[in-house]
């Protein structure tokens, strides 16, 4: 194994499971997160030296090998029929917020996932979907206004 | 926080919790197989993007420029709308422009010198070239292909290419584009203004020169509404500053927000997992192959070459395929690979080298992927320099032939450079 600073090693440890989650998230597990997920570690350790907030720039990574991947993807799967991929046990409050979540687009549900799951202010969601805060305000009201409908349905 | 935005906190916090992840141990991301030590998957997946977006030749010529005599301090940008470098996040002023004489960008990089950017021709072929001081360093074409995945897709091609006296960059952006962000790794970022090109409707092009030894990270494309259209991270791909360096990558347009296909008609094509693997075998970096297929409008060939974002090939009716140049040289593993299309009586092309010696391509039938003639595709020898080029049928006659030879072949000697030869009936 390469040397590795042991401040990266931390960052692997404390985030690689929240980061599989959040790429699982927001690409509905439509994506092989695990993969997106140790790429951008690789892309983090290779752009170690320069980067200021490791967790800030995972989190681009992931976003952006999810969208990337699940464009590909939803090609693929339309063009081979490919069934969806299998699920663990939910609760009802898990499969409720997991149907909800269906309805919305990739980048509405990126940005509900930065803001309820990540805890993220609307700058920083805005930072990283590179967009305005306003624009961040309208995607998360348009998508509650789904989100309301969808939970309440259920 | 009102009550269902709780609900939905914690209906996330108990949905990801119930999801199962496996944490490999660190070394094996480190140091396990098509990690650190080859290239990424990440590194692979933009080449596969480039493999999707470019059965366009990328013929970009390793850039001949002298060396700045003195190390530069600060990175300083040209572009054609005379943008300054500018921190990341300020707003950009880019206006409207059209570029009838197909200069879409140019100004002064490194001592003195000046570079411009050219677009010419008609889709599907598109023809971008790159001087500096007049002279032709880089540039690429689209065919019928590479031009169906732009539109049709929104694969959009870029070119970067370095040199002791700066980087070059330029690119396709969507035609609702406002401007394009260059972002470097220290975190300055370079806006480039989107010009039209009459004739070319579904894309715009943008172009940059940064002087100094700069390491580009990545590209983003917006809106005027600031909304990002379409992002490519260059830093997967491995780029030596300071070394003359070319190469292509691919940004791929957010299809929420970009309409597809591009500003009109979708464009004839054959989808690559429609082609039918005809020929492949093996070199030092890997496998090669030779795809073709067709469906009812066009036919298709391409080659994949191992380790590179250079892709052979062409698209076309059977008469525009015919009618041009249709031999490809192009370079991989330090040697020349050869590439084509010949007529369907041609069982052998046959390369002979100055001291005599041939090389003898096998064709192979393309009858059965729709095509009315044959193809070819094959490594040569380290080392070997053809003079002379020909398709000849089984009992040994030769049906054609390709000049200029020697010197197409001595001009390709590295990767990401390639050339394509007209060929001839022989008399």
């Amino acid at each position: 194994m390469e040397d590795i600073e042991p401040a990266f090693e931390a960052v692997y440890v404390g985030c690689y499971d929240r980061m599989v989650r959040l790429a699982r998230l927001t690409s509905a597990d439509t994506v092989p997160a695990d993969e997106i997920v140790q790429d951008a570690f690789v892309q983090l350790l290779r752009a170690w030296p320069r980067v200021e907030n490791p967790v800030a720039y995972l989190r681009v990574a992931v976003l952006n090998g999810c969208r990337s991947w699940g464009r590909r993807r939803s090609v693929a799967a339309r063009r081979r029929g490919e069934p969806p991929p299998s699920w663990t046990v939910l609760d009802s409050d898990a499969v409720a917020v997991r149907d909800a979540l269906a309805v919305l687009s990739p980048r509405q549900r990126a940005a509900v996932v930065l803001r309820y799951f990540e805890d993220l202010p609307e700058a920083e969601i805005a930072a990283i979907l590179r967009c305005r805060p306003g624009t961040v305000k309208s995607l998360l009201s348009r998508s509650m206004a789904s989100l309301r409908g969808a939970l309440d349905d259920g | 926080m009102d009550e269902f935005e709780d609900r939905l906190r914690r209906g996330l916090s108990h949905y990801a919790a119930a999801m199962r992840v496996a944490r490999p141990p660190l070394g094996d991301l480190v140091s396990g197989p098509a990690r650190l030590t080859r290239p990424s998957r990440a590194r692979r997946r933009v080449v596969a993007g480039l493999a999707l977006a470019a059965t366009a030749v990328t013929v970009v010529a390793a850039m001949q420029l002298r060396s700045a005599t003195t190390e530069p301090d600060e990175a300083r940008v040209d572009t054609s709308s005379e943008t300054p470098l500018r921190s990341a996040g300020a707003s950009p002023k880019c206006q409207p422009r059209t570029a009838t004489d197909g200069i879409v960008a140019t100004g002064p990089i490194g001592d003195g010198r000046t570079w411009e950017v050219q677009v010419s021709g008609t889709p599907p072929a598109v023809r971008t070239a790159v001087r500096v001081d007049g002279v032709q360093v880089g540039g690429g074409y689209h065919d019928q292909i590479s031009w169906a995945t732009v539109v049709n897709q929104g694969f959009l091609m870029w070119h970067l290419e370095t040199s002791a006296d700066g980087v070059l960059l330029y690119g396709e952006v969507p035609r609702s584009a406002a401007w394009a962000e260059v972002g470097l790794a220290d975190g300055r970022a370079v806006t480039l203004c989107p010009t039209g090109v009459p004739g070319i409707e579904p894309v715009a092009y943008v172009g940059g020169g940064i002087s100094g030894q700069v390491d580009v990270a990545e590209v983003a494309v917006f809106d005027r509404d600031g909304r990002q259209l379409a992002h490519a991270r260059v830093d997967q791909i491995p780029v030596e500053p300071g070394e003359p360096y070319g190469l292509g990558f691919s940004l791929e347009v957010d299809r929420e927000l970009v309409r597809l296909p591009l500003e009109g008609d979708e464009w004839p094509s054959v989808d690559r997992d429609e082609m039918t693997v005809l020929a492949s075998g093996q070199l030092p970096s890997g496998e090669w192959r030779l795809l073709a297929g067709a469906d009812e409008d066009v036919v298709a060939y391409t080659v994949d070459l191992p380790g590179s974002a250079e892709v052979a090939g062409s698209t076309g009716t059977e008469d525009t395929l015919f009618a041009g140049a249709r031999w490809q040289i192009n370079w991989v593993d330090g040697r020349h690979f050869v590439s084509g299309l010949t007529r369907a009586d041609a069982t052998t092309v046959v390369l002979g080298m100055e001291d005599g010696s041939t090389v003898e391509v096998p064709t192979v039938d393309g009858s059965a992927v729709g095509f009315e003639g044959r193809l070819f595709a094959m490594p040569l020898p380290e080392g070997a320099a053809p003079t002379n080029w020909d398709a000849r049928t089984a009992d040994g006659a030769v049906v054609e032939r390709a000049d200029g030879v020697a010197d197409a072949f001595a001009g390709v000697t590295q990767p990401n450079v390639g050339t394509a030869l007209p060929v001839r009936a022989a008399t």
